[in-house]
């Protein structure tokens, strides 16, 4: 790019599939290239959503994610490797986003959200993908990013069935309106297929670059529940949508 | 006799063993009518419906047909609808 005015010679060959796009062009590429994501967590789902954004030329990521890579991430969080077991997942993260576009400006944090957080990391994000497995984290962020206006990816998965919704203060309901409290039965581990993770997780990526460029219609007030059992897909009206 | 039909997911599904149940009726009957009865034919459910005081528990997720009920609410479910239940699920 050249000063965020012009896509150079090098970005419209390395974009050129997307830019032929009908409705985004160069015009939502320097979107993309100008924009800051939050990914909170870069695991099974966060992984392939922060990979696609790099791929599409998002210009900024914020990645947040506590702790080293272990063994069991590895079925899942495509952006860990074997040889990082043991080191800062986040760091990881953004060694192998900067592999597949080293235009990309990662920061990396080595944290997860909470509520002494989430309003300074949401403050520079003009997007978020929620991508987190505790409710406590995810409500403190649906909030934050609630109160700054910004667009929220919400992701989920359990099993072989994912959910996607996109929230927006003024558009659609909260989080909170879903989910009001951390619920018991949910426990940090449960059965997952990295497939799943990867389907739901590019999906999410999607929804970002919608808000972002402004092509196509994200999922407000929707939410598509997959059951990849049965290969079953349907949209769920949401209530609480202004 | 018509019949709706129950359909669980997420971790209602793997509590119960099963994808559902079906439910005879000919008349309406209130969201919380179709969780007592879940309850009494799944007893392992029951806790993840109700809490201790035998209230639906605000996080559960009950869809009729192509809409989520709004939280609270105890909207009837007509005969021949599908009624959906599941448990919150996060990323990971």
């Amino acid at each position: 790019m050249d000063d965020h005015q012009h896509l150079d010679d090098e970005a419209r060959a390395v974009y050129a599939w997307q830019l032929d796009v009908p409705g985004h062009g160069e015009a939502g590429q320097l979107r993309l290239a100008e924009a800051t994501v939050l990914v909170s967590r870069v695991g099974g789902l966060g992984s392939p959503v922060a990979l696609e954004l790099a791929a599409a030329g998002v210009g900024r990521l914020v990645l947040a994610h506590a702790g080293v890579v272990q063994p069991s991430d590895l079925n899942r969080q495509l952006l860990m490797t074997h040889d990082a077991l043991g080191t800062s997942r986040v760091q990881c993260a953004k060694r192998r986003l900067c592999e597949l576009n080293p235009r990309l400006e990662v920061v990396a944090v080595d944290a997860n959200i909470d509520e002494g957080n989430a309003t300074e990391l949401i403050e520079i994000a003009d997007v978020v993908v929620d991508a987190a497995p505790l409710f406590s984290e995810r409500l403190a962020m649906n909030d934050a990013a609630f109160a700054r206006g910004i667009p929220i990816v919400e992701c989920a998965m359990y099993d072989l069935e994912a959910t996607i919704t996109t929230q927006l203060a003024g558009r659609t309901g909260s989080l909170r309106d879903l989910v009001p409290e951390s619920p018991e039965p949910w426990q940090r581990r449960f059965p997952v297929f990295g497939a799943v993770s990867g389907a739901v997780g590019c999906l999410g990526a999607m929804e970002a670059i919608k808000c972002i460029t402004g092509i196509g219609e994200p999922l407000f007030n929707r939410m598509l529940l997959m059951d990849l059992r049965s290969m079953k897909m349907r949209e769920l009206q949401l209530p609480g949508g202004a | 006799m018509q019949r709706m039909h129950v359909e669980f997911m997420t971790q209602l599904k793997a509590a119960a063993g099963c994808d559902g149940m079906e439910i005879e009726c000919d008349d309406p009957m209130p969201v919380s009518r179709v969780l007592e009865l879940v309850r009494g034919r799944f007893d392992a459910l029951g806790p993840m419906l109700f809490d201790d005081q035998g209230i639906r528990h605000g996080w559960l997720m009950v869809g009729i047909d192509s809409a989520i009920v709004p939280r609270g609410s105890d909207p009837d479910v007509q005969p021949g609808s599908e009624v959906l239940l599941a448990t919150p699920i996060s990323g990971g």
